[in-house]
């Protein structure tokens, strides 16, 4: 009985991490995670505290829930401070994602804006990854580096987004149980401008040296890392209010402390 | 035992349950403010001050943006313990000060990107060390959240070290008396003509717009 109440108990905090973003959320331990670019003579690690990040990005349907419940998020009522024109332009109508040949139902949302991305998390109870937690999660800069999947993630940056989108779970999982990463859609990040390849205020001092292209790589951590490159590039090319085609978000929370102990998988 | 556990199971869902449902709305669009004389005056679609973030100001006071609303804003993000970008753009924002009549409405506002060392206290003391005075300088502290989202809106890239410190672009943000952002100065040095250009002509126009910015949804 003892057993069968603390497996209970444990299946109930499963369930409840599950409950904030739609989707389940998966542990993520902490643990030590090299940026990408760092400062030269800087500490060069972060120190990331255990978190939980979303299995999967969010679809249609559950953005769908998300703007029937605040109705100052539907296409029609967006602030343009928010959302630029293009703000769910795939859909059909305010409160109908269409057919499938435009949105299903359990493919990834997208051409949603940061703001956006952000409040549906606040509302789900969570937030947006950092940049450092979800190129962790994905296993760059932690020294877990494969080159076999460092081609086919750049095999994916090469070819046009397939529309309509595939839906979630159906490329490529993480030994941490986290699906599509990489393969289907780009992903909002809470911190997405925080690359500063021009204009920043330390590190290159020297006005030139930020006008060349290398101006970046120099302090970068590791350079074969061309997919993370990429990411970041492709980071500081937005704002806040972009709302394009092959760009999602998903969830993350901080972990819950809880007297019991994770349950494994 | 078996009561005990369904009451624990109980509890637990009704408090996730709690958690999913009880954040506050936001609301994302024509945040409302009330003007000192009690009217309620509607915010433009592209004024920042829509951002319903809360602040606390040097003086420990809670703060929203929209309280700034009036005035020609000068905005710049900062944090105290820079020791290379920032004091430039002090600089820079004294030399706009220095270049202002007495009749002109216009303040100054310093936004910290630390949210974590600048807190009211040490900013009190920066705006002193400084000679800021606060009937024209306000100096701003929010959470991590609400300093991104700031930053975001006014397309300033920032990141925080390892160490503690920050990298950051050098914005000088001249907003009009309903918080529109009507002119950015990118970077540090070079010419300030222009944005001392922009901020006599929009103190000018903001001396005569009081009446329209009354109108609900005007822009």
């Amino acid at each position: 009985m003892r057993l069968v109440g603390a497996t209970a108990l444990c299946l109930l905090f499963t369930a409840m991490q599950a409950s904030a973003g739609g989707a389940q959320l998966r542990a993520l331990p902490g643990g030590s995670f090299l940026p990408l670019y760092a400062a030269p003579g800087d500490t060069l690690e972060v120190v990331l505290a255990p978190f939980r990040l979303a299995e999967h990005a969010v679809t249609n349907a559950e953005y769908l829930d998300f703007v029937t419940a605040r109705p100052e998020w539907r296409r029609s009522n967006v602030s343009p401070l928010f959302a630029d024109e293009n703000y769910l332009r795939h859909w059909r109508t305010d409160l109908d994602p269409g057919d499938t040949l435009r949105a299903p139902l359990d493919s990834p949302v997208c051409y949603v804006s940061w703001f956006a991305a952000r409040a549906y998390a606040a509302w789900r109870g969570g937030r947006l990854p950092g940049t450092a937690e979800w190129e962790y999660a994905a296993g760059s800069g932690t020294g877990r580096a494969d080159p076999e999947l460092r081609q086919r993630i750049l095999d994916w940056y090469a070819k046009p987004s397939r529309h309509p989108l595939p839906p979630v779970r159906s490329t490529f999982e993480t030994d941490d149980g986290i699906w599509d990463l990489h393969g289907l859609v780009w992903e909002w990040v809470e911190d997405f401008n925080s690359a500063l390849v021009t204009g920043e205020s330390r590190a290159d001092s020297d006005l030139d040296r930020k006008l060349f292209c290398a101006g970046g790589a120099v302090s970068a951590t590791d350079l074969n890392d061309y997919a993370a490159f990429m990411r970041y590039a492709f980071r500081s090319s937005l704002g806040g209010r972009d709302c394009i085609a092959s760009l999602g978000f998903r969830c993350a929370a901080d972990t819950v402390i809880h007297p019991l102990k994770e349950p494994r998988p | 035992m078996k009561l005990r556990l369904c009451l624990i199971l109980l509890l637990a869902w009704t408090g996730v349950t709690l958690a999913g449902d009880a954040l506050p709305a936001k609301a994302a669009c024509c945040a409302q403010t009330a003007s000192p004389d009690g009217a309620e005056k509607v915010l433009p679609a592209e004024s920042i001050y829509q951002l319903e973030s809360d602040w606390l100001d040097a003086q420990g006071v809670s703060r929203r943006l929209s309280d700034f609303a009036g005035p020609v804003q000068v905005l710049a993000m900062f944090f105290t313990r820079c020791e290379y970008a920032c004091p430039r753009i002090l600089a820079e924002l004294n030399t706009l000060a220095d270049d202002l009549r007495p009749d002109e409405q216009v303040e100054f506002l310093l936004v910290s990107f630390d949210s974590e060392k600048d807190t009211p206290e040490s900013l009190a003391t920066f705006a002193r060390e400084q000679g800021l005075a606060p009937e024209r300088w306000q100096l701003l502290h929010g959470t991590a959240e609400a300093v991104r989202e700031l930053s975001v809106v006014l397309d300033v890239a920032y990141t925080r070290l390892p160490d503690g410190m920050y990298s950051h672009a050098s914005v000088i943000h001249v907003l009009d008396g309903q918080g529109r952002v009507l002119y950015q100065k990118q970077g540090l040095g070079g010419e300030l003509d222009e944005c001392k250009e922009v901020i006599h002509a929009t103190a000018e126009k903001n001396r005569h717009s009081e009446a329209r910015w009354k109108e609900p949804g005007s822009k």
